[in-house]
């Protein structure tokens, strides 16, 4: 019986039909039209499709990888099938079945699990090895964009601000270089960011019950300055963005969780700033437990609860982080001095009655490191 | 076998009914400017639950190779759809590989890590700078992927091709948009045809040069008709939504200047959400009224192309680009992206029934022309999200 293919030599486009002739190592291709007949060995043949009832079966030869031959008749393929053991596949059928595919589903998930827990926390690592040049510039591109609110400068404020950090500082272990700022904001929230700035909203001050709390709430933003959180959280953000795009290709559903987010810190860089905040309260002869007394509040106990929602929005409390503060908190020696007086806090409360522009005071911050 | 209706080409070639073929009905009547042929319609058979087994494997596979295996998941999705369009008894082939997606990929990193750096580090006031040169390589990018992707496409042996510089084709069509803005939109239509003509009057398949003849005129009146309705249509749906907020504000209480500030602070809020809502209304809007040019140019581009004798029609109206658009934004909101698929099918049966090549194909003598050497992976239609078409759009 004679096979009959359609043919394409890779030279003109124009259809040949051809009578194949099956040997032992080749194929004979001898076309109709009275062209000479080319001889196709099995070793060369690349199999481009297998037969199949909706598509005819499709193969080239390396010599000629234009030409293409095409069995249309399921004879014509059990002639020539069991000679193509050996031809290279290039067949773009895809030969996974939905049970193979659920596997790699499974697999890919369990990575992204496993690299969503592992890649952040060892990105964290490399924030020591960002220069202090680039994480100054990195946090004032932060400052600069998400707390674009008029800085509070009211000359008397201010004093009293320095006068509550001196004595503030004078808790510190080890001297440290931040840069403090209050922005006029009612939102009862403080941030630390990278290069080192410690911004604190004016709704913080409003919403605190005491001078104390206050300054719990300031020595915790300088643990997290204290220990590179805001730039390890940064780079923990980053090396989780980064690996999602390569794996999906695309992070900007990442993103839309906003650098915010990135700069939220993980539970146990919270507990550890506690531990530093209530150190540094003790030494300089603050109390640590109306530290514990403002977390209490933001659990809703006391008062003011709405506004204290959004600290936590931010900084996540519970009932344990106020137990642990209470365990190591001991109340300061009663002739401990205040650290300001009744006239100075309220005077500090005033600090944003006068105010200048984000970009000016970042500029004045950066004339003054200069002469520095 | 239909006929096909097409205007007079415009070297009109006498038909020539060859004997071996008696069935090729050819050119039958001149008239009137007007040339009836043999109609090919283009059969797609790719089957939804096959596209969407490539995808899922796709994304599975790249997850699991962090994003090395997309090259190679982007050509096996290639290979399948375009392996099941089907003209004139014979399918299309994709011939591309992975591999030279990936090497692709490989020469344009450098110019993908410059604008990231760009974008990363240079201040906030000068990132405007790094906008030019991605602006002038959204073309380059457009011409390397479609130069890349006709150069891997055969049809019955024959390689189809492209070929110029990406850049000067960037170039070229950088002064199309600059024309495009000075002129406030006026010379769109100009432009479209123009970068269309630039590179089909450089595309071929085999030895057979295509060449591309479209006319402006036909396109002005829809032009300026959907022009004038995007942006009236655009002020009012903003001016509505702006004008009801306004509306619905809270009133200030002017006794209490604490409250000043943060009533200043809900009113920018709330006016600044207004306008977004506004503005995505109207880009919808926009999409939806010039889905009616679309289709004009559309037929357009398929009207003035011709490849040796063979000629295209286009039969899409704007209702019919307008339904495919609004559908499959619709399936993708909808399902979440997971109906990405079934977009893939509807665009491809889409263009599959849209599409008519006219004149006899068994008679067309194409010839296999030089194998283009240079033409690499796209390497930048990444960077971009482009997913530029073969054949029409």
């Amino acid at each position: 019986m004679a096979l009959q293919a359609r043919f394409f030599d890779g030279l003109q486009s124009r259809p040949k039909t051809v009578t194949l002739a099956v040997s032992e190592t080749a194929l004979r291709l001898t076309p109709d039209d009275g062209t000479p007949a080319v001889l196709w060995r099995f070793d060369d043949i690349i199999l481009l499709d297998k037969y199949d009832r909706s598509h005819p079966g499709r193969l080239s030869v390396r010599h000629t990888p234009d030409a293409r031959l095409l069995i249309d008749s399921a004879a014509g393929w059990r002639a020539i099938a069991p000679h193509l053991v050996s031809a290279k596949n290039h067949g773009a059928s895809l030969s996974a079945s939905w049970g193979t595919l659920a596997a790699y589903a499974v697999l890919a998930a369990l990575l992204v699990v496993l690299v969503a827990h592992y890649v952040p926390r060892g990105a964290a690592h490399l924030a020591v090895f960002v220069p202090d040049s680039a994480a100054d510039s990195l946090g004032r591109q932060v400052v600069a964009s998400h707390f674009k609110h008029p800085v509070c400068v009211e000359p008397a404020g201010l004093a009293a601000f320095a006068k509550l950090r001196a004595r503030l500082e004078s808790g510190l272990e080890m001297p440290l270089a931040y840069k403090p700022v209050i922005v006029k904001n009612a939102q009862t929230n403080a941030f630390a960011s990278p290069g080192h700035y410690v911004v604190v909203f004016s709704g913080l001050i409003d919403g605190v019950g005491s001078m104390d709390e206050f300054a719990g709430v300031l020595a915790h933003e300088l643990g997290h300055v204290h220990y590179n959180h805001p730039m390890r959280s940064m780079m923990r953000y980053m090396g989780f963005s980064f690996i999602m795009t390569m794996m999906v290709g695309d992070s900007r559903v990442m993103d839309a969780a906003g650098l915010m987010n990135a700069m939220r810190f993980s539970r146990t860089d919270e507990a550890v700033a506690d531990d530093f905040a209530i150190g540094v309260l003790q030494r300089a002869g603050l109390n640590a437990l109306l530290f514990a007394g403002f977390f209490e509040r933001l659990d809703g106990k006391h008062g003011k609860s709405h506004a204290m929602l959004e600290y936590m929005s931010s900084h996540p409390a519970s009932a344990e982080r106020i137990k642990v503060i209470r365990a190591k908190a001991v109340p300061p020696s009663q002739d401990a001095a205040p650290a300001l007086s009744a006239a100075e806090w309220e005077s500090f409360k005033k600090i944003c009655s006068e105010t200048m522009p984000m970009e000016e005071w970042l500029q004045k911050q950066d004339s003054k490191d200069k002469k520095e | 076998m239909t006929d096909l209706t097409l205007e007079q080409p415009p070297e009109a070639i006498p038909p020539q009914p060859t004997e071996a073929q008696p069935q090729a009905e050819a050119a039958q009547s001149v008239a009137g400017g007007r040339v009836t042929v043999k109609a090919n319609r283009i059969g797609y058979s790719g089957q939804t639950g096959s596209v969407y087994k490539i995808w899922l494997l796709n994304i599975f596979l790249t997850v699991i190779t962090l994003g090395i295996y997309s090259f190679w998941g982007k050509t096996r999705l290639r290979r399948y759809i375009m392996g099941c369009f089907k003209l004139g008894g014979d399918h299309f082939e994709y011939t591309g590989t992975g591999k030279e997606l990936f090497i692709g990929f490989l020469k344009v990193l450098p110019v993908i890590i410059a604008l990231y750096a760009g974008a990363f580090f240079l201040p906030p006031q000068m990132v405007v700078i790094i906008y030019l040169p991605i602006l002038y390589l959204f073309p380059v990018a457009i011409f390397m992927a479609m130069r890349y992707r006709l150069n891997r496409l055969t049809w019955r042996g024959i390689r189809a091709r492209l070929t110029g510089s990406p850049f000067r084709f960037g170039g070229f069509a950088l002064w199309r948009m600059f024309l495009n803005i000075i002129s406030f939109g006026i010379l769109i239509p100009a432009s479209d045809i123009a970068t269309y003509g630039y590179m089909v009057n450089r595309a071929g398949i085999g030895n057979v040069r295509a060449k591309f003849d479209g006319k402006v005129s036909a396109l002005i009146r829809t032009h300026i008709v959907t022009l004038i309705l995007c942006v009236v249509g655009a002020g009012v749906i903003t001016g509505v939504i702006v004008g009801m907020t306004y509306l619905g504000m809270p009133t200030l209480d002017e006794n209490d200047p604490a409250s000043k500030a943060q009533y200043v602070e809900q009113v920018t809020q709330m006016m600044s959400g207004a306008i977004f809502i506004g503005i995505f209304l109207s880009v919808g809007w926009i999409m939806l009224v010039r889905s009616y040019y679309h289709a004009a140019l559309m037929r357009e581009k398929m009207r003035g192309l011709t490849l040796g004798k063979i000629r295209f029609k286009c039969t899409a109206t704007g209702f019919d680009v307008l339904k495919l658009r609004l559908g499959n934004l619709l399936i993708i909101v909808f399902t979440l992206g997971l109906g990405f698929p079934v977009v893939i099918q509807r665009r491809m049966r889409f263009m599959a029934d849209k599409l008519m090549v006219g004149g006899d194909l068994d008679d067309a003598q194409m010839m296999q022309a030089a194998r283009e050497s240079g033409a690499a992976g796209e390497g930048l239609d990444d960077l971009f999200g482009i997913d530029a078409d073969l054949g029409i759009g």
